[in-house]
């Protein structure tokens, strides 16, 4: 499936980053170590350093990057032994973790390709070697090793066979299965010397019920491996009790993704040491008795099969799909689009020295013209008696003329080139803007695309089943925000999965559909966006609420009764508080509801929430919006420009002031059949108003959320363009009607329009100062014209020129349908064609005159036949007009048909 | 009259005395200087004076103008000082704030003292200049007819401000110099909270 591969691209991206990150506060606190700390912040630094890289394992393994794992776990067991190594010793140590360090980045770009690799086996032989160099001489006492070496070569050996299901095999790297598998020898051999710590269970297999069963009823080690990704030692600690394991195998099923993601037979199990209690330790032996084969393992003993894997060089096939990532500062980003801000005010000053400079120009080609002349006066009219002097003055002259040419020509020349530099620099800048803002502002959708495949790991884990619709997904928001997002959505989406949706037994009998459905959201409106995850389950349980409030503390007996539905609500984000008692929920995860709303927060946004019993629960987040990606419509009104977000416009239309309606001494026109109320958008931003002059058509917007719509009306509609926009900065905390601004091209800054401000100003405005611009509005309704025509495109043409000309029209195809139309409303006048199916113009007029109440209705016969028989025979039939379609004339027509309805 | 004054008299009555002796004779009035003194006057002068703003009571302001009023503000709360940039108009905000203009990639407020401080005040002329200040808290440019120079400023040659200035000066200036310069906290007046614009829907 294209999203999941993109999703799990996107997983594998965040993986990446976030080992490379992990890898630099290793080194950081390795150098730290290095240069001396000594005592807690010794050991301090090195659980962080320890800590660190348990997490990349176990982020790493969950997404089936076996070799970063294995190398992390051979980081954190030397970590491990750090503690306890004397001092001498340490540099050799330290280089050969950071060699491991730097192997990190090199894993990251192998994997998940699951082939052994040269560069990164040296890596962890490096470390192996180091952690049985290590190994405290009987004699020492070690002074107490965070984690107690643990070798259980027997147990390994019997977990190791017993997890060998048949999924796992199907799974592995083939040759390295077959190099390994039938050999217990081999993998007993491999594991007993160097074991030093116990390795976290493979999460693919976890997730099978029938390995998963079995680890719960095996016996478990006491030194077993701690699951990968959820634990943080040293608070439950790598090696936690058998219980934590359990609980841990559950989890470890919802994790991973399946099959073609993990590959189980890779798990970091595989490393050294691994106490064989592992259940990934078949595939582990597997994979390191490929590896020590490719190392050309001899110490480990010949390769059983004689098959040799396929070794790859140092510099392994990066993976096509992936795209070099550099992490750059936001603050460093900032400066850049802060210069490109001075590129563009320094390119408005360049357009300004060019003017200049052509003003320069073409004073002194005026100069030129101004010397030819001179010259040719002295030549020619100079008078005899000076000749000598005349000669003079013409050869100096010359020279001056020569001179000038010169220089209008170097002049030339150079406004030329400045001109061409100019249009470059534009450009240029232009893209350098674009591409800087690009970089600062990412689609929600890199947010949002790895929740499905959560979701229905999440379900299906819950036995629930769960949809999630997703729209919104395109909208762009700054890097930061998006960042900031992803916890509390991960979260609200847990949460609507556990508290939010029933078990379909459930939602049957309630009358639902067995599927549950979870909604996210995302709007932009105005200066803020708005992401809505909402759910269709139970709605949330307020006595539940009020009870856990009442055993948590927060509330008393009687506060708790007392207390108003929403406000009982508002509970649901304080800290501490839970509605679940049961471990291991999938809403249980750490963060809570405060934890959102501290994250929210801290965007300085908000989220509340909203709740129905029986129909669902919706949390809806609101950020304001420090920089966001705009698709607007620039506008002039007056002498400065808007910009309006395109989102938020609904229609544009062009109106003449015939258009416009009175309702209520407001004005109106009609929009889909529906009165809109219509404004100048000047009048709402408090700018004088000014519209285009009455034959022009006037531009106007209909704005709109949900059922609220107001139509504004401009002087001009400029261009529409994608801008950055940023909000005003204090003093200028909340303009009304302001949502923003943005910096054009040229350096100018257009303010960005707030389209729900508008829509609230726009709410009981009087139209008096409207009334004054539009001179030909008519307080009166317009004429309504029944036009009857069985061709369409008669009827389109002559609508279009009875609209243009004031008339409601209703249009009809003949006259049977013509006279239905006359029954159930009023018109003032008929137009109709008289060739027509079913009853002609003839008959239709005919009846009308016979009809009492339509007798008086003036009727206008337009029709192909203009012999004089055929107007004599609509005349007598009582129609008031004859036009005859050969003979059409616009003006003619309208001028007759404002004269039968009185409005000559 | 006391004895000790009474000789403060006769000194200068004696001071006086010599004085008049010395311009009849067709003599300057200064008293005759000894070679040794020129010569250490000299050495004093050639010596670098003592950096006036090293003193504690010193401060460094930028002195400018706007609409005919001159006012100081300290260095420190400055940023930076340049060409004014195309104001764009802010609809709804107080006169004051003449517009936003692009500084920097930032979108700036500007605003002008006088109509801030007076409001009925006239500002004639488009600012040529943007001084602009920030704090922690807000972004400002303000507007300028012209700059002059930077001076020194010894806080206790400053006069207190004058009971008759509007409030928001009141409350933000440093005082005022002799020529008519108000001498303004600038960093504290862009924080005040009455400058802000803060409009619910």
């Amino acid at each position: 499936m294209a999203l999941d591969d993109a999703a799990f691209e996107a997983l594998c991206e965040t993986l990446r980053n976030e080992a490379v990150e992990q890898v630099e506060r290793i080194g950081t606190a390795l150098l730290l170590v290095e240069r001396g700390a000594e005592g807690t912040a010794r050991e301090q630094l090195i659980d962080e350093a320890f800590r660190q890289a348990h997490n990349m394992k176990g982020a790493a393994s969950s997404l089936g990057f076996t070799h970063t794992a294995r190398l992390a776990h051979a980081i954190e067991s030397v970590l491990a032994s750090l503690r306890a190594m004397d001092y001498e010793r340490t540099p050799e140590v330290f280089d050969t973790l950071n060699a491991g360090l730097s192997t990190v980045h090199h894993a990251l770009r192998v994997d998940p390709n699951p082939d052994p690799d040269l560069v990164i086996m040296e890596a962890i032989e490096g470390l192996e070697a180091v952690l049985l160099a290590s190994k405290p001489s009987p004699g020492v006492p070690l002074p107490a090793p965070p984690p107690p070496p643990v070798v259980r070569p027997a147990d390994g050996i019997t977990v190791a066979t017993r997890s060998r299901s048949p999924q796992s095999i199907l799974r592995q790297h083939r040759a390295a299965a077959e190099a390994a598998a039938p050999s217990r020898n081999v993998s007993a051999g491999y594991n007993e010397p160097k074991t030093k710590h116990s390795e976290p269970p493979p999460h693919p297999l976890a997730s099978s019920p029938l390995v998963s069963s079995h680890y719960d009823a095996a016996p478990i080690p006491a030194g077993f491996g701690p699951p990968p990704v959820a634990f943080s030692p040293p608070a439950v600690g790598p090696y936690g009790p058998p219980t934590g394991y359990v609980a841990r195998a559950e989890i470890g099923g919802i994790t991973p993704p399946p099959a073609p993601v993990l590959s189980p037979g890779t798990s970091s199990g595989s490393a050294p040491g691994t106490s064989a209690g592992s259940p990934g330790t078949s595939a582990g032996a597997a994979v390191a008795a490929a590896r020590s084969m490719a190392a050309g393992g001899s110490e480990r003993g010949p390769n059983p099969t004689g098959q040799l894997p396929k070794i790859p060089n140092a510099a392994a096939p990066l993976r096509s799909s992936t795209e070099e990532t550099l992490r750059v500062s936001m603050k460093k980003l900032s400066a850049l689009m802060a210069q490109v801000g001075e590129l563009l005010a320094a390119r408005v000053r360049t357009d300004q020295r060019l003017a200049e400079l052509r003003a320069v120009l073409s004073a002194e080609e005026e100069r030129l013209k101004a010397q030819t002349a001179i010259r040719a006066m002295v030549r020619d009219e100079a008078p005899a008696k000076l000749e000598g002097w005349s000669e003079r003055l013409v050869e100096v002259q010359n020279e001056d003329l020569e001179h000038e040419r010169l220089l209008v020509r170097r002049l030339r020349e150079i406004v030329r080139a400045f001109e061409a530099d100019a249009l470059q620099s534009t450009i240029l800048s232009g893209q350098l803007q674009e591409d800087i803002r690009r970089i600062q502002t990412f689609p929600l959708a890199s947010v949002l695309e790895p929740l499905p495949r959560a979701v229905r790991n999440m379900a299906r884990e819950s036995g629930k089943m769960v949809d999630l619709v997703i729209t919104g997904a395109e909208l762009e928001l700054d890097k930061k925000v998006l960042e900031e997002l992803r916890d509390p959505l991960y979260h609200l989406l847990r949460n609507a999965i556990d508290h939010g949706c029933e078990q379909p037994g459930i939602r049957t009998a309630a009358g639902k559909p067995s599927r549950g459905t979870i909604r996210i959201r995302a709007e932009h409106r105005g200066d803020v966006v708005t992401i809505t995850v909402s759910d269709d389950g139970p709605g949330v349980d307020i006595a539940g609420v009020r009870r856990a409030a009442i055993a948590s503390g927060l509330a008393t007996a009687l506060e708790a009764a007392e207390m108003p539905e929403h406000r009982v609500l508002e509970l649901l984000f304080a800290p501490g508080l839970t509605t679940r008692t049961e471990v291991g929920e999938l809403s249980g995860r750490g963060v809570g509801l405060d934890a959102v709303r501290t994250n929210i927060e801290r965007l300085h946004g908000t989220v509340t929430v909203e709740s129905r019993q029986g129909v669902g629960t919706s949390f809806v987040i609101v950020l304001p919006l420090t920089i966001y990606v705009v698709h607007s419509l620039l506008l002039r009104i007056g002498e400065e420009q808007f910009a309006m977000p395109i989102s938020s416009i609904q229609r544009i239309l062009r109106i003449s002031a015939t258009d416009v309606l009175e309702v209520e001494r407001t004005h109106a026109i009609v929009v889909d059949g529906r009165p809109i109320a219509l404004v100048p958008l000047a009048t709402l931003l408090g700018l004088p108003v000014e519209l285009p002059p009455p034959p022009e058509r006037i531009p106007v917007l209909v704005i709109g959320i949900g059922e609220t719509r107001c139509a504004l009306a401009v002087r001009e509609i400029v261009s529409d363009q994608t801008v950055l926009a940023k909000n005003l900065e204090p003093p200028l905390v909340r303009v009304r009607n302001i949502a923003g601004a943005t910096i054009l091209g040229d350096g100018r800054v257009v303010l960005m329009l707030n389209p729900i401000d508008l829509l609230r100003s726009a709410s009981g405005r009087d139209a008096d100062r409207f009334r004054a611009l539009l001179p030909r509005v008519e307080n009166r309704p317009k004429p309504r014209l029944l036009l009857v025509d069985d061709s369409f495109t008669t009827r389109a043409l002559e609508r279009s020129v009875l609209e243009v000309a004031g008339f409601d029209v209703v249009a009809v195809a003949d006259g049977n349908e013509a006279l239905s139309a006359l029954e159930l409303e009023t018109f003032d006048i008929v137009v109709s064609d008289v060739s027509m199916p079913e009853m002609s113009g003839l008959e239709l007029c005919s009846n009308i005159r016979q009809n009492d109440r339509l007798r008086r209705l003036p009727v206008v016969l337009v029709t192909s036949l203009g012999s004089d028989d055929d107007r004599r025979a609509g005349l007598a039939v009582g129609a008031d007009a004859y036009i005859v379609k050969s003979e059409f004339d616009h003006e003619v027509f309208v001028k007759t048909v404002n004269e039968l309805v009185g409005r000559a | 009259m006391s004895a000790r004054e009474e000789s403060v008299y006769e000194k200068l009555r004696t001071s006086l005395a010599e004085l008049e002796e010395k311009l009849r004779e067709g003599k300057s009035g200064e008293r005759e200087v000894h070679p040794r003194i020129l010569a250490e006057r000299t050495r004093r002068i050639a010596r670098e004076p003592t950096r006036l703003d090293r003193a504690p009571d010193s401060i460094s302001c930028i002195v400018f103008e706007r609409s005919g009023r001159r006012y100081a503000v300290q260095l420190e709360s400055v940023d930076e000082v340049g060409p004014m940039s195309r104001i764009t108009r802010v609809p709804g905000v107080p006169a004051y704030f003449l517009g936003v203009a692009a500084r920097r990639g930032r979108i700036v407020a500007v605003v002008d003292l006088p109509l801030l401080f007076t409001p009925d005040a006239r500002s004639e002329t488009d600012a040529e200049h943007l001084v602009m200040a920030s704090n922690a808290e807000v972004v400002c440019a303000v507007a300028a007819d012209a700059l002059h120079n930077i001076i020194e400023v010894n806080r206790r040659t400053i006069a207190k401000a004058m009971p008759t200035f509007p409030p928001l000066v009141q409350r933000h200036t440093l005082g005022v110099l002799e020529d008519r310069t108000v001498v303004l906290d600038l960093g504290s007046l862009l924080s005040d909270r009455s400058l802000r614009v803060e409009e619910r829907g």
